[in-house]
């Protein structure tokens, strides 16, 4: 089934905050995994992964070794949380033009915030991500992209990916290309199947915990307008 | 966007929950925009089909056609019980229920949309949708008016303002809900990339299918007497709508976008203010709108103890007008008159006057005000300057929020209320924090509080910690640290008031919306609701392309 991207943002945001992430955090997941969609990428299972390591202990929140620019799980031998590490990175590089993650549990989330970061600072991004044994880079042009490796960093590990960051600022070549690109970009949905239902459903279910259950008095005044239509 | 130099209005005198409670539609507003597109570039509104029986149930598909795409109201009208009809999102059944399709729909598109469109928030929608709404006929005009027709009469006048429409929609719900289309994919649209113009579009073909509608109806109940609506009174009606809480919320999770309306209209009204010479020709369009607002406030009739009065006062203060443009002072006035005026209505008038002076101002000068239509857009940011230091970010919270600082939220009548999304609705609430459940799943709309939080941790931090440091520490404070900054940019994005305390009055804020909306003859029924008009005295789909589209700014009907 399609989804839109306001639909994703709320109920990836939403799901988040009940696993107890900060809002202003859990907006940044859901921004990132609807770019993800959008764009024809599993960004539903990465969160759906994201929220199981954080549940189960396995991730955690990060913390900073100021003088390496390095960011890692603020507990020994734990992977460090995208849903923490994501925005804390995007920090660190509007300050710094390197930063390192130690330990990091689902990159492609990160990939998306850095592409929202990228369009919004006008900088430039360049990755790499490596693994026991895996090595993957990719370039983001001013909130463009390359894609050529991006399906290795969707499939969960238990060790988590060391990620190595550099930030540079954009040339006008492209400023050029990507005001080409901006208007497909735009369009949502072009790849709707880009996801696992089970996640999204358990997603579903999770960001339910931050609705509440009307009442009969709730019903009554809740809303406001009048349950008598006299007019 | 870039800043004029401009005496603007401040923030802590524009967005104060009991001025925006009494702001007025004015040129910019959404409604007024649409129709002026469309007027400009020669939209062409067909009724490509309408499947009615007698009793006005059926299909009906009207297409609007501009210069470079079409978009299609395709409504589904159903019987539905009086005992069903309610004002409330949480109804299940509609008298009618529309969707605006991106382009014409084939037959075997409107067969699905009729197995969901008539559900609602109960069907599933993909990105050819637009928008999904539904309406109930006002049950004291639609009967009546059909009997009259039907047997070769008029309606009778006051009936007709009583009321104002034939159709009141509930909800129009766009920007992705239910799998509609994402409000970035209209981005590249120019005649939809400006706030709410797809559900204006909506809303105005909504009226159109309500007055085709009643006269298909009286038609065919007696074809030989029937006579069809006065094309005077078929412009005075316009859509209804009922407005509750799930309204509110938005203005205070789109600072940017709040931010650059308001800043909009301020511009507008700065500009006039600051016409230097105003010519005769200026003064006496002024006159002939405050007669016209003088028979509109005469329309504008509303249950509500406290609204009615303000018209009462209304109505004072524009006689009062009319005699201080025809005093010495006024007449000895060579220059600047306009701002004159305006000084004049803050002395003198009530705020919701001295609104009503803005929007009539505002109305006076479309060559210096239409343009501004083109800044009503902004994209959302969510990134925080990490370069700001602690002691910078404390310093614009006690320039900015310093109203949010005085207030004592340890006296539970500060913190009354919480705002909560329901589980049966999707839709936002507002709860009593101290007597009922759900509390501890409030929304972010606390803003005062949270800011308050943020001043008090941030006066404990070391003021050599960076703000990337402080937000590592403290992520329950990402958010206010974000609106913060936010809010040191888009001035007029911030509702200076506490939107939890015992105080908070919703409606003020829905009015607010509303009035940008374009909406008149706002007919508050508590605190939390309220019922307006969209498109009265707009003109018909037949007057689109031929008619001044754009004087219709305080309704009348003669």
């Amino acid at each position: 089934m399609s989804r839109s991207q306001n639909e994703i943002r709320s109920v990836v945001s939403k799901a988040t905050v009940a696993t107890g992430v900060p809002y202003g955090l859990a907006e940044l997941a859901g921004v990132s995994a609807a770019w993800l969609y959008v764009n024809g990428y599993d960004g539903i299972s990465a969160v759906g992964r994201a929220v199981d390591n954080l549940s189960r202990g396995i991730a955690k929140p990060v913390m900073l070794d100021c003088h390496a620019r390095h960011l890692h799980a603020d507990v020994e031998q734990k992977l460090a949380s995208v849903f923490y590490a994501a925005p804390s990175v995007t920090d660190l590089l509007g300050v710094e033009s390197v930063a390192t993650i130690a330990e990091l549990d689902e990159p492609l989330l990160l990939v998306g915030s850095l592409v929202q970061c990228s369009k919004l600072q006008d900088t430039n991004f360049a990755l790499q991500f490596t693994t026991t044994n895996s090595d993957t880079s990719l370039t983001i042009n001013r909130g463009e992209l390359n894609r050529d490796q991006v399906s290795a960093l969707n499939h969960g590990t238990t060790v988590g990916f060391n990620v190595h960051l550099t930030a540079f600022p954009v040339s006008e070549s492209d400023v050029k290309r990507s005001k080409r690109k901006s208007a497909a970009n735009m369009r949502a949905r072009q790849h709707s199947d880009a996801m696992i239902e089970e996640y999204w459903y358990e997603l579903e279910n999770l960001a339910k915990k931050t609705l509440v259950p009307e009442s009969s008095k709730s019903q009554e005044h809740g809303a406001g307008a009048g349950l008598i239509d006299n007019d | 966007m870039k800043q004029e130099s401009l005496n603007l209005r401040p923030p802590h005198q524009v967005m104060r929950m009991e001025r925006m409670g009494v702001a007025f539609q004015s040129r910019i507003s959404f409604s007024r925009i649409l129709l002026r597109r469309m007027q400009r570039e020669q939209w062409q509104i067909e009724r490509r089909k309408f499947s009615l029986d007698d009793h006005g149930y059926g299909t009906a598909v009207y297409t609007a056609v501009g210069p470079h795409r079409a978009y299609s109201l395709v409504a589904f009208t159903d019987h539905l019980n009086d005992s069903a009809r309610t004002d409330r999102v949480i109804a299940e059944k509609w008298d009618a229920t529309f969707v605006l399709y991106d382009g014409i729909p084939s037959s075997e598109v409107i067969a699905r949309l009729r197995l969901n469109v008539p559900r609602q928030e109960a069907g599933r929608f993909v990105e050819s949708e637009i928008v999904l709404s539904r309406a109930n006929r006002s049950v004291r005009l639609f009967d009546y008016i059909t009997d009259q027709l039907s047997s070769g009469v008029q309606p009778d006048k006051d009936k007709l303002i009583d009321v104002g429409y034939l159709m009141r929609t509930t909800a129009v719900y766009g920007n992705g809900k239910f799998g509609v289309m994402d409000r970035e994919s209209l981005l590249d649209r120019q005649e939809l990339v400006g706030p709410f113009q797809a559900e204006m579009l909506t809303v105005y073909l909504i009226r159109c299918f309500s007055i085709d509608q009643i006269e298909h109806i009286a038609s065919r109940r007696c074809p030989t007497t029937f006579t069809p609506l006065k094309k005077s009174y078929k412009r005075f009606l316009g859509v209804g709508n009922a407005t509750g809480l799930g309204m509110a919320p938005f203005l205070v999770t789109h600072p940017e976008l709040i931010h650059s309306w308001v800043y909009a209209k301020e511009c507008a009204l700065a500009r006039v203010r600051e016409t230097v010479v105003v010519t005769s020709k200026k003064l006496e369009k002024f006159s002939h709108l405050i007669t016209t607002l003088k028979q509109h406030l005469t329309q504008w009739r509303v249950e509500d103890a406290k609204q009615s009065s303000n018209i009462v006062c209304l109505q004072r203060d524009l006689k009062n007008l009319t005699a201080f443009l025809q005093s010495p002072e006024f007449l000895s006035q060579t220059t600047l008159q306009w701002d004159f005026v305006y000084r004049w209505s803050e002395e003198k008038c009530t705020l919701e006057s001295q609104e009503l002076i803005v929007s009539m101002l505002i109305e006076l000068y479309p060559e210096l005000v239409d343009e501004l239509e083109k800044k009503l857009s902004v994209d959302r940011r969510i990134i925080i300057d990490t370069s700001q230091s602690i002691h910078q970010l404390l310093h614009n919270i006690e320039s900015i929020y310093d109203w949010a600082l005085t207030i004592d939220f340890e006296n539970r009548k500060n913190q009354t209320y919480f705002w909560y999304v329901s589980a049966n609705k999707l839709e936002p609430r507002l709860g009593y924090r101290f007597s009922e459940e759900g509390a501890d799943k409030e929304m972010a709309l606390d803003i005062a509080r949270a800011v308050q939080k943020l001043h008090k941790r941030l006066l404990k931090t070391d003021r050599q910690c960076t703000l990337m440091e402080f937000l590592l520490r403290y992520p329950d404070h990402r958010h206010t640290v974000n609106r913060v900054q936010t809010i040191q940019t888009y001035l007029y994005g911030e509702i200076r008031d506490n939107l939890i305390g015992r105080n908070c009055t919703p409606v003020d804020l829905l009015r607010y919306k509303l009035a940008f909306m374009g909406a008149s003859k706002f007919d508050p029924k508590s605190s939390l609701w309220t019922r307006i008009t969209l498109f009265q005295g707009a003109p018909l789909i037949d007057e689109l392309t031929k008619m001044s589209c754009d004087d219709y700014c305080f309704p009348v009907i003669n």
